[in-house]
């Protein structure tokens, strides 16, 4: 199907995600919708898809005027989506899941709905069973049962919205050989949104970029990597060197450390990190990693094993006990798990200060507020509340929280959300703080971050954790497959 | 079968119908992902305005219905206050509980302890012959029938079709209902009325049959024990189902007991201790404990008998963006 | 300008209206005159201010109300700012007056036996038999039988010159008991027909009563000690068990109110016989003194429980705004997990603040047995604790609001007992307006936010 979009406008207060957006995607074809975080792919997907409506413009399909009020219209018209998480039910089965949606009356056939997903499986060959809960499936397989239902709707748009990201390599193989199949043999019309200019490489024909919630580039591939990141950022990026650093005393030293949940259990983990040492961890969502930085902090206790800090054996001690010994711990969700919505940036400092008195002094603890604003260039004033600045700006306020001397600081995805700028920033933070002696523990599912920044890289696998042997030549091919399992 | 026994699993049945209902009604609107916590004052207030209505009318389902009604009404005001107004589900529930109370207790005040019609005693034909079933569950009458067909109505509706589907999907991921063209928050009305609703009639069954007739605060509490049991039983029509009779089953012993010469205090207190405990149960991670310990084979069966996740978004209101 | 000031003040009294116009279908509902009734609820709330002045013993009752409820209101500050329902405040009450109880009732006096009898006309003798019947009547006293305050029940006595003027009193009927000695007594209940035993030195014991101020202090003690006890279980509950503080709180009310009936019927029944209405009346040094006006009248309200209220209100107002640990319940209430992260005990804030909240209801609990009922009852707290929910409610957990509301509410509450007596109304029409006007406030707020949104 020819989708058509003729100048998409789309705001959200003051921001314009889209500004005036006019592209059109052939059928048969798969297009990368390339952009860095905050470009606008995914709002005009988002349009597209109904999820949305926009403030302006027109969607055309094969030269007719459509208008969707909600998703369920778009996909009737046969327009899908996979959202960057899956828009699924976790504690439902793959068949529950499978159903819902789908036309019918009153009671919906199981039998022959669960011959038909079964059909789709093994067409596309995805091992997913119809009777698992979707709270035990990865990411990948998340997508895959996603892949299924849409077709089972008959979509012939399919748009995926950063789908490589936290995926396996052997999961993103059989995606990229499902997305060519429907493409080239059944006419589909794929739309890829993505920031990775290798997925987009390997696997398009057609590339879109957006910038600044404009359309700025079209092409058709194969084109120089160079000539795409140009278009994405304005300007060609150059990789900053990361400086060497003078490894020194260990800092924290992981004995046979094990911990379940009812989930997961993470086999037992030894390792040693050096002052000065950055250990990436990779793995896919729910590999262990998680489970990991959490136990090596206090967050939840260990099930066996040891954590020894500058020596002392901190094994069953409690978050606080750790923080005090010089471990900061910086969650994923800003403003679920780190900030507070609804405190002041001058609160939010008073609360993290190493030492405080009874008694809280305003005016003094509004200076302070005001030096670290300025200090770590945020966007805001000491009485903003904390939820109106920026993602990259919050982030910017949780390096600010922390103490200035820290042993060890623990990250999870550290730059997921932002823009390429404010990532740059808070790697420029962290590697100071490296050169000043701390080491440095993050997870990400960006596989480029781990392989750009990482001294050690440990991969993490069904709850098993093994170290890359050189990770200074690691790749992230390397790396994919070994989050897939491949190799431990 | 001791025919003293059948005696009182009967009566169990029939005392627990209220309870049933009410925490049947509120395991719908949960799942819908709204809490009610109105159900105290709603409960007095449909079972004065039940009794009111069915004594001036002298028909019992003229009664019934404005039971119904009532509850309804006061649902409607928790959904609005939520879908349109983003309001606290829990202090506008709290209020409501409080309010209701008084409201019972005003509007109530020239029809205390009047004596008053009551559902008629209909023995279902032939299936009422069945030995030990029928007398336990097939001589009662319409309302306590009501009770047990709602289980398994409401079971077979939240998962066997369609819509139970989309019943359950908005209270767990709005938003991916949503995707799939539910309309959440039309649905969400739906289902909070249809859940008062269910508590107003719990609250007109007090009334009509098992607790016959109008006081001021006469059934005060039943509410909250209905609250508790929708945490204890899960959220699953069944377990909801279970934990309503095992409450009864357990107060008749304790009264029992109470013949043998236990104290009061123990008659009373036993509800409450109970209510403790349960949650105690199922929030200490006990059970959830057990499901993981379990062999694999059990461990799905376990799963679907022991596990009281509550509804993901339950509370959370459902924005476009 | 003045245009959007007076839609601002416009908007607040909105909530008002409707709760008025709601209350007013409510009375025609029932036949009742709706200008009636409030003038009624007005009327038992402030009384003859005109007449009487402000302090009057209307304007008391109020008080009486406003001091517990505010107390209550102060310690759920706390706990609404930590993110916590605290729906077991009520219980928290009820515990704060049976501790409460328990000291004035066994701490407050002790007796000893003495060998002192009380002799009675013989005509009365079988209606004479407690130490009930002689409270409130004169009893005739000899000069040296001791300080008359050590028998308990001498208040009203008559001190007579000789033993045969007391007996001729008492036989005249001018006072009802003749206080004597034992040997005294057997020659002259053997000689003389017309006299009998009253009380024997057992029933008549000598009472010797604690000083009125550590009393004091050990029966609020007591009532805070309950009321955090009740709170701490709801708190730990919540913080170990992970049961939510609604469901602990709704089953610990009613746990303490059942304890206490139970007391009430058991173990604490007066001697002659538990009425199931309440325990014996506390000793009057177990009270709260009542204000005395220069005047020479007495009002019904405490000085001590004005002043534990304003205390209250004004520490819990000061540990908000201006301590580490205020911030640190801020924190919390907002988000649990982030203020965990960022270095906040928040199970232990949890705790505490509970604790504190309970210990706060508790003392409110006190001032309902020690200066309104003088004995603990079934339902002693009146449902002032919900009403403390409701009126934080309405200030939106902002202190500044909540004596002002605390005073209101207490009036409304106050005065709508008078409905019963003029206009024979369930005295629930105070807490229906009460109920509709926090109900309303907070619709009217959503609505308020989303016509601003809109536009």
């Amino acid at each position: 199907m020819k989708v058509e979009l003729r100048d998409i406008r789309k705001y959200f207060g003051p921001v314009r995600a889209n500004d005036g957006i006019s592209v059109t995607f052939e059928e048969g074809t798969i297009y990368g919708l390339l952009g860095e975080n905050g470009a606008g792919k995914s709002t005009l997907m988002k349009v597209l898809s109904g999820y949305l409506i926009p403030d302006g413009g027109q969607i055309l399909l094969d030269g007719e005027r459509v208008h969707f009020s909600v998703p369920a219209e778009a996909t009737a018209r046969g327009i899908g989506m996979l959202h960057q998480t899956p828009m699924d039910f976790p504690p439902f089965s793959v068949l529950d899941n499978f159903i819902y949606g789908q036309p019918g009356g009153l009671l919906p056939d199981r039998k022959a709905a669960r011959e038909q997903f079964l059909k789709l499986c093994r067409r596309f060959n995805f091992d997913l069973s119809p009777d698992a809960f979707i709270d035990g499936l990865t990411i990948g397989e998340r997508q895959q049962m996603e892949i299924v239902r849409l077709l089972s709707l008959g979509v012939r748009v399919l748009i995926l919205d950063e789908p490589t990201t936290g995926i396996s390599a052997e999961q993103k193989e059989i995606l990229f050989r499902t997305l060519r199949e429907l493409a080239h043999n059944e006419g589909l019309t794929i739309i890829f949104v993505s920031h990775k200019l290798e997925d987009v490489e390997e696997l398009c024909d057609e590339v879109v970029v957006l910038r600044r919630g404009k359309l700025v580039g079209r092409e058709k591939m194969p084109v120089l990597a160079d000539k795409l990141v140009e278009m994405m950022f304005g300007q060609v990026l150059e990789r900053t060197p990361r400086p060497p650093v003078e490894l020194g005393t260990p800092v924290l030293q992981v004995e046979n450390l094990s911990a379940s949940t009812f989930r997961l259990t993470l086999e037992p983990v030894t390792l040693d990190v050096r002052e000065g040492e950055v250990i990436g961890l990779a793995g896919l969502e729910g590999s262990g990693q998680a489970l990991f930085m959490r136990a090596c902090c206090g967050l939840i206790r260990p099930r066996g094993g040891k954590v020894i800090l500058d020596g002392r054996d901190m094994t069953g001690k409690g978050y606080h006990e750790f923080m005090a010994a010089g471990v900061a711990y910086a969650p994923a969700g800003r403003l679920e798990e780190g900030l507070i919505a609804g405190l002041t940036l001058t609160e939010h400092f008073v609360l993290a200060a190493p030492s405080h008195d009874f008694l809280v002094d305003w005016e003094g603890a509004r200076k302070v507020a005001q030096s670290r604003i300025e200090r770590f260039n945020i966007v805001g004033r000491p009485e903003s509340p904390v939820e109106t600045l920026s993602g990259g700006n919050q982030q910017r306020v949780l390096m600010a929280l922390m103490p200035e001397r820290l042993r060890l600081l623990l990250l999870e995805h550290p730059t997921r959300g932002l823009d390429v700028e404010s990532a740059r920033w808070i790697w420029k933070q962290l590697l100071e703080r490296r050169s000043e002696g701390t080491a440095v523990i993050f997870m990400s599912s960006d596989l480029d971050e781990i392989v750009e920044y990482s001294d050690r890289i440990l991969v993490f696998y069904a709850g098993r954790a093994i170290e890359v042997p050189e990770p200074a030549s690691a790749t992230v091919e390397q790396l994919g497959h070994l989050i897939g399992g491949k190799g431990i | 079968m001791d025919s003293e026994l059948i005696r009182n699993l009967a009566s169990i049945v029939a005392l627990s119908a209220p309870l049933v209902m009410a925490s049947i009604g509120e395991t719908i609107t949960e799942r819908a992902g709204v809490v009610n916590l109105s159900l105290d004052g709603t409960i007095l207030l449909s079972a004065m305005t039940g009794f009111v209505a069915a004594y001036t009318s002298n028909n019992v389902w003229v009664g019934v219905l404005a039971g119904v009604a009532v509850g309804a009404v006061v649902a409607l005001i928790v959904a609005a206050s939520s879908i349109e107004l983003h309001q606290d589900q829990v202090a506008v529930g709290f209020v409501l509980t409080l309010l209701c109370d008084e409201l019972s207790a005003f509007l109530g005040q020239d029809y205390t302890r009047l004596p008053g019609p009551s559902v008629p005693y209909w023995p279902i034909p032939f299936l009422s012959d069945i030995p030990i079933i029928g007398q336990i569950f097939f001589t009662h009458n319409v309302l306590v029938y009501f009770s047990l067909f709602l289980i398994v109505f409401v079971w077979w509706w939240m998962y066997r079709t369609r819509p139970g589907l989309a019943l359950r999907g908005i209270g767990e991921r709005p938003a991916a209902a949503f995707v799939r063209g539910a309309n959440v928050n039309r649905l969400r009305y739906l289902y909070t009325l249809i859940g008062g609703g269910l508590v107003g009639m719990a609250g007109a069954t007090y009334s009509l049959s098992v607790k016959l007739g109008w006081s001021e605060g006469h059934v005060r509490g039943n509410g909250w024990i209905a609250l508790a049991i929708v945490i204890f039983g899960g959220w699953h029509p069944f377990r909801v189902a279970f934990g309503a009779y095992l409450f009864a089953a357990l107060r008749a012993l304790s009264s029992f007991m109470q013949q043998l010469g236990a104290s009061v205090v123990l008659v009373n207190a036993t509800p409450w201790i109970l209510m403790i405990l349960t949650l105690l149960l199922v929030g200490s991670g006990a059970t959830e404990r057990l499901i993981a310990i379990s062999p694999p084979g059990a461990r799905r069966f376990l799963r679907g008998v022991l596990r009281a996740t509550p509804p993901e978004s339950l509370g959370v209101e459902f924005r476009r963006e | 300008m003045r245009t959007e000031r007076l839609i601002q003040i416009g908007w607040g009294l909105l909530p008002v209206g409707i709760a008025l116009a709601f209350t007013t279908i409510v009375l025609i509902a029932v036949n009742a005159p709706p200008g009636d009734a409030f003038g009624a609820i007005l009327q038992g709330a402030f009384g003859d201010i005109a007449g009487q002045g402000i302090l009057n013993p209307k304007t008391a009752a109020v008080l009486t109300f406003w001091a517990p409820l505010l107390l209550c209101a102060s310690g759920l500050l706390l706990t609404f700012t930590a993110g916590l329902w605290n729906i077991g405040i009520e219980g928290q009450m009820m515990m704060g007056a049976v501790f409460a109880s328990f000291v004035a009732l066994n701490l407050a006096a002790s007796f000893t036996p003495t060998d002192q009898v009380l002799i009675v006309r013989a005509t009365e003798a079988r209606r004479l038999d407690t130490e009930e019947d002689f409270r409130g009547f004169p009893v005739g006293v000899l000069p040296g039988t001791g300080p008359l305050r050590d028998y308990d029940l001498l208040s009203d006595a008559v001190e007579y010159e000789t033993l045969d003027d007391a007996i001729g009193a008492l036989l005249a009927g001018d006072v009802r008991g003749v206080l004597a000695s034992q040997s005294e007594a057997e020659a002259l209940i053997a000689d003389n027909p017309d006299i009998a035993l009253g009380l024997d030195g057992e029933t008549l014991r000598k009472v010797s009563e604690m000083p009125q101020v550590p009393l004091m202090m050990l029966e609020l003690a007591a009532a805070a000690l309950g009321g955090a006890l009740w709170g701490a279980l709801s708190g730990v509950l919540r913080t170990h068990g992970n049961v939510h503080e609604i469901f602990s709180g709704v089953a610990l009310n009613s746990l303490a109110s059942i304890f206490a009936n139970y007391l009430i019927a058991g173990p604490w029944q007066p001697p002659e016989g538990g009425s199931l209405h309440s325990t014996e009346p506390f000793r009057r040094v177990a009270l709260m003194p009542n204000i005395v006006l220069p005047d020479g009248t007495t009002l019904d309200v405490s000085l001590v429980a004005l002043v534990m209220a304003v205390i209250a209100f004004g520490l819990v107002f000061f540990a908000l705004r201006g301590t580490f640990w205020g911030l640190q319940l801020k924190a919390m209430g907002k988000s649990e997990r982030s203020a965990f992260l960022l270095g906040v005990p928040t199970k232990k804030q949890a705790l505490l603040a509970m604790t504190f909240a309970g210990a706060l209801a508790g003392l409110g609990g006190s001032i309902r047995v020690l200066s309104v009922y003088g004995s603990l009852r079934p339902g002693v707290s009146g449902g002032i604790g919900f009403l403390a929910l409701l009126v934080v409610l309405l200030a939106a957990v902002q202190a500044p609001w909540v004596p002002l509301i605390a005073f209101f509410f207490a009036a409304i509450k106050s005065g709508s007992t008078r409905l019963q007596i003029t206009m024979q109304l369930h005295d629930s029409l105070g807490g229906i307006l009460q109920g509709a006007l926090v109900l309303s406030f907070i619709l009217v707020n959503g609505l308020r936010a989303r016509l601003k949104l809109r536009r």
